[in-house]
């Protein structure tokens, strides 16, 4: 701990020296009576004076939470010596809040005196938190000395993203060979009922539909769907983001992304991140549990990054956009770049739905008749980019905090079907 | 502020002469102001010059009004304590730091020790000073050792303090 005088010892030296040598200016003994309490504390302060020597160990209740999720940290402060006053403060990042107890608090210790501190937070936002910034600070007995030092206990925490309920999700049109949930729209070994043809050497037994076959008068057998998985690339938008009151369109854009990760996840899909914007990151597709953890902490680093350079599709590492993968695209649409890069997308022939993590929430108007009139024009541009895009055969769901991300998906659905409808 | 105030409100009143008096009450005045400046700004300096001004008041009626030895000095050393003690806890009490139960009866506590302590040290010293009635090459001498040691204190601090 590092040693520092209180301006209150170099105040009464000041005063000690002045009314002493006021004393001795006038040749009166009471001046030196009046600077004797100054001079004496100094003296008394620096006497009684020990280095204090404290322990302080943190303990999280859990390394990984939900956000909205409460937890407890314990904080234990140790001492053998005593310790007249003690303050105590944690840092807490952005993002975790005090539900519970003081962050800045003051203590006294005895000999071999030992405290624990609860204190309980709350996850308010997803992210990798870094807990254990404390600084120290003690006091002698007089309070003329302190010594200040600053600890390091870095525990780690996780705050994931809370779900959002989703009860159907986007079927993507295409599937892949391995078996899955998704109903395929080619004929083979599987559940669903697709069509009737005639018997052909090597059908089995079990597939021939005996009154089809009577009313023909030949052997027909049924056709089914097989299920099957699909490949799923989840792209999230890290080019811009919308802010206002501790929230943002990329908050918004990780739950979504994390919900359909763990959704299509669940149906057995193989399941890729890009996240497109300042900084490139990417995961190839893959399934099961693991994958959705990978996924999930590679949405905890998501943050916008701030870049001028144009970027499109082509730096996308082939095999992270696999043929035949239903893009999922989660965006603000409010960069440019991001615009071009889905409709490049969906040049390409992939499979593109979008939810528009709406900024609109995000931006009042101003006051003005103009800003009125810009925030207008601003919205017609918007509207204009979805205008485009449904042009060009992808469903654009436009999604807010206020309302379920299930009722907005089921938009993307219909428009789908209505869109196939068209193509065939 | 108001123990400031009342301090420099009983040199006023110590003040035999109408015009020290009323010159009293104006530094009172001024040495309240730079209290309270300093308190609202938060600027420990204006801690000793306040006090230094509300000593130069006392330092006044000795140099004017009084020749024999005053009695009052050590009432005077606890009262200029009690206002610096007060003034720097306020300061203190703008860290937002939450105390413990208990703190603050004894930081109270402890500041009547010290007052107590300094009315009562000051009375020994008083009495010591009035017995052997010493006067001249003694007092001073005693005045220059009382001003080293103040400097060997402010030594002492720097180097007890420097990392």
């Amino acid at each position: 701990m590092t040693p520092a005088a209180s301006p209150r010892a170099a105040a009464y030296a000041t005063l000690a020296a002045l009314f002493l040598f006021a004393a001795l200016a006038t040749r009166r003994p009471e001046l030196a009576v009046v600077a004797a309490p100054f001079a004496l504390l100094p003296v008394l302060g620096l006497a009684l004076a020990r280095r204090p020597e404290v322990r302080v160990w943190l303990t999280l209740e859990r390394p990984i939470a939900l956000e909205q999720d409460e937890l407890e940290l314990q904080l234990v402060v140790a001492s053998e010596r005593p310790v007249e006053r003690l303050e105590l403060l944690l840092g807490l990042p952005e993002g975790l809040e005090l539900v519970s107890g003081e962050r800045a608090l003051s203590l006294r210790l005895g000999w071999d005196d030992e405290r624990t501190i609860v204190l309980r937070l709350r996850c308010a936002r997803w992210g990798n938190y870094q807990l254990g910034d404390l600084r120290l600070r003690a006091r002698d007995r007089i309070g003329l000395l302190t010594w200040e030092t600053r600890l390091d206990r870095r525990t780690r925490l996780r705050v994931y993203p809370l779900p959002e309920t989703l009860r159907r999700i986007v079927a993507p049109i295409s599937t892949q060979p391995f078996s899955g949930n998704q109903v395929a729209r080619q004929k083979g070994e599987g559940l669903e009922f697709a069509d009737l043809r005639e018997f052909t050497a090597g059908d089995r037994v079990r597939s021939i539909n005996w009154r089809a076959s009577a009313r023909r008068n030949v052997l027909v057998v049924n056709e089914r769907h097989p299920e099957r998985n699909a490949d799923v690339i989840l792209f999230l938008d890290t080019f811009a983001d919308a802010r206002a009151g501790g929230r943002s369109t990329l908050d918004l854009a990780v739950r979504a992304t994390a919900t359909l990760a763990s959704r299509y996840l669940e149906r057995r899909d193989r399941v890729g991140l890009v996240s497109f914007g300042g900084i490139l990151r990417w995961l190839s597709p893959g399934m099961g549990m693991s994958q959705q953890y990978r996924i999930v902490d590679a949405l905890l680093a998501s943050e916008i990054v701030f870049n001028y350079a144009w970027k499109d599709v082509s730096i996308i590492p082939a095999r992270t956009l696999p043929p035949q993968a239903l893009v999922v695209a989660v965006t603000p649409l409010l960069d440019d770049r991001i615009v071009e890069a889905l409709a490049d997308l969906r040049a390409r022939r992939y499979d593109l739905a979008i939810v528009e993590v709406s900024p609109a929430g995000f931006a009042t108007p101003g006051p003005s008749e103009s800003d009125q009139l810009a925030h207008r024009l601003w919205l017609l541009r918007r509207e204009e980019i979805r205008a485009r895009y449904e042009r060009l055969g992808v469903a654009v769901a436009t999604w807010s905090d206020e309302q379920p991300l299930d009722g907005v998906l089921e938009g993307v659905r219909a428009f789908r079907r209505h869109a196939r409808l068209v193509r065939a | 502020m108001l123990a400031g105030a009342g301090t420099g409100a009983g040199f006023a009143v110590l003040a035999d002469d109408g015009y020290l008096a009323r010159a009293n009450i104006l530094v009172t005045v001024v040495a309240v102001a730079v209290l309270a400046t300093g308190l609202v700004l938060d600027v420990s300096v204006s801690i000793p010059v306040a006090i230094a001004l509300l000593g130069a008041e006392y330092v006044a009626i000795l140099g004017f009004e009084t020749d024999a030895l005053d009695t009052r000095a050590p009432l005077v050393a606890g009262a200029l304590l009690a206002v610096a003690e007060l003034a720097y806890w306020s300061l203190e009490l703008r860290v937002p730091v939450v105390d413990e139960a208990g703190t603050y009866l004894r930081r109270i506590a402890l500041l009547a020790t010290f007052v107590l302590g300094v009315v009562g040290i000051g009375a020994i010293v008083l009495t010591f000073v009035e017995t052997v009635a010493a006067g001249g090459v003694a007092v001073d001498l005693l005045g220059a050792a009382a001003a080293l040691g103040a400097l060997a204190l402010l030594a002492l601090a720097a180097r007890r303090t420097s990392p």
